[in-house]
């Protein structure tokens, strides 16, 4: 195990399992609510945020770069539900043009600060792909207190969150205080979003707060089970996938956690004791014979 | 007369709903909408539960604005509107009727958990209570709604099409109730779509077609005039009551 020993390293899986478990975790929320091009455009839509952040405070810092992209996700999430309401636009469409509106943005500016022969702003393209192998402990700090208030404040609005993403009507007729509890919902996704810029970043974060979710609702037909399950995909894909993507591969760690998450998705569709097509069909089987 | 709808005009895409109603509802009875298909019936119960905004009009409940006293208003959605895939069972979606009592960021206790008890064994559901959703049948589906409603113990209970596509059985069982419910002195008010059980069904009837054509008690409002009014087709009610 000389690998544990190693400082960087640890630091890296470490951080990466932590990202993967609050954003496994949080991600059920986007999943349940058939929402995940809302984590897409938030992620999106942080680059900008990162990019002026940079531009304002001049330092790659991780708290001021999380500022900026909570801050850029959060208007553009208002944009989405100002166009929405203004025109009636599908839901769908407006994500989609304000993700590609706000990355398009980002890109710019990115290209510019590029442009500048600025020595500081090395690395700020890792925030395209993510590059674990970059962090250090107080990134690592600052996931575990984002992600910790995270999952306290969702287990406090648990019970909102569950009838709004079953029977969203209903909750509207019982007066319950839907607006409020979709900003503090979206929040969530944002505090999920933010922690997993770093390791992941913006273009493949969606698929690491969706894939989780999805495997564990393969294995399971309970809430709370599938959200805890979603944690612990999320943790171990997260920490295999930084380990692979930093010793074996030397590879940008978004895609290759992706891949492993992916990976785990295809096996539970497949074997998943809940909802697997391996268990559907033996339950077809043993209902005809 | 205790729901009382004054002025109410609905609009959807430039396109009038509803125009001018002006409804009044009697307290404690069963009470039908029906009309033509598109004549705004769902429109209807979803303005007095403050899902669709209307343009103008009031409504009130026992003088005072319904939308101040949700948690005295029940509502039984359609079965379609919810994904019953969902990661829950039958416990649970019974006991989001107990929500609005226990208020935001409260959990349910004790003496919700026994109501939900309660009106899972009225509704026929008591052994299914863990069970998937995913599992239940229309008709068990749309006994888990009525239970959550009951479980809501509202004074004034909204139903969209009750009785739609449940079997026999359920029909009968979810009237037993109805009636349960009609003596505590509850209100219902629900869509109904069958012109041919109406009648034995509910106590007061309420034709609609965008606009109110007739309301009142069962065996003075429904008529073959009023039906062909709502309608625009002549019906022959049997057993002849014109």
């Amino acid at each position: 195990m000389s690998w544990f020993n190693d400082y960087t390293l640890r630091t890296v899986i470490l951080g990466t399992s932590l990202l993967g478990l609050f954003s496994g975790a949080l991600g059920c929320i986007a999943v349940l609510r058939r929402q995940s091009l809302v984590g897409d455009t938030l992620a999106h839509a942080s680059l900008p945020g990162i990019c002026l952040a940079y531009l304002l405070f001049r330092s790659r810092e991780a708290l001021p770069l999380m500022l900026g992209a909570a801050f850029a996700g959060l208007i553009a999430m208002g944009i989405v539900s100002v166009t929405q309401r203004a025109t009636k636009t599908d839901p769908n469409s407006a994500l989609g043009t304000v993700l590609t509106i706000f990355f398009g943005a980002g890109a710019v500016i990115l290209g510019i600060i590029q442009r500048g022969h600025d020595a500081g702003q090395a690395g700020l393209d890792k925030f395209l792909f993510g590059q674990a192998a970059s962090l250090v402990t107080s990134q690592v700090v600052a996931i575990a207190t984002i992600g910790l208030i995270s999952l306290f404040v969702f287990a406090m609005v648990f019970k909102e969150f569950k009838l709004l993403a079953f029977d969203p009507i209903f909750a509207e007729s019982v007066g319950l205080p839907v607006r409020r509890t979709n900003i503090i919902l979206t929040g969530l996704l944002v505090g999920a979003v933010v922690v997993g810029l770093n390791t992941v970043g913006v273009i493949l974060l969606s698929a690491m707060l969706v894939a989780p979710g999805v495997a564990a609702r393969q294995w399971t037909d309970q809430l709370v089970k599938m959200v805890v399950l979603a944690g612990l995909f999320g943790c171990l894909g997260g920490g295999l996938g930084a380990y692979l993507s930093t010793v074996a591969a030397e590879m940008p760690t978004g895609p290759v956690v992706v891949l492993v998450l992916v990976a785990w998705v295809v096996i539970s569709l497949i074997i998943g004791p809940a909802k697997g097509i391996a268990f559907r069909a033996k339950r077809r089987q043993e209902a005809t014979s | 007369m205790s729901l009382s709808i004054r002025d109410l005009t609905v609009i959807y895409r430039d396109a009038p709903v509803l125009r001018d109603i002006d409804l009044d509802l009697p307290k404690g009875q069963l009470c039908a909408i029906v009309g033509p298909n598109g004549a705004g019936k769902s429109t209807l119960i979803k303005a007095a539960l403050g899902l669709v905004e209307p343009v103008s009009g009031s409504i009130n409940w026992c003088g005072a604005p319904l939308r101040t006293q949700k948690t005295k208003v029940g509502y039984v959605p359609q079965r379609s509107s919810v994904d019953w895939d969902f990661p829950t069972d039958v416990f649970d979606v019974v006991l989001m009727g107990t929500f609005s009592r226990v208020g935001w960021l409260k959990s349910p206790g004790k003496a919700e958990r026994k109501r939900v008890a309660e009106c899972l064994d009225l509704v026929g559901m008591a052994e299914y209570a863990k069970t998937q959703i995913s599992q239940l049948s229309g008709g068990q589906q749309q006994r888990v709604f009525f239970a959550r409603a009951l479980a809501q113990n509202a004074e004034l209970t909204f139903m969209d099409e009750p009785f739609a596509g449940v079997d026999a059985t359920t029909e009968e069982s979810l009237l037993n109730v109805l009636k349960t419910m009609k003596s505590e002195g509850k209100t219902i008010i629900a869509v109904h779509h069958d012109l041919q059980t109406v009648r034995e069904r509910f106590d007061h009837i309420t034709l609609l077609n965008k606009r109110i054509i007739a309301s009142g008690s069962m065996d003075a409002t429904f008529t073959e005039s009023n039906l062909k009014a709502a309608y625009g087709i002549d019906f022959a009610i049997a057993g002849g009551v014109d």
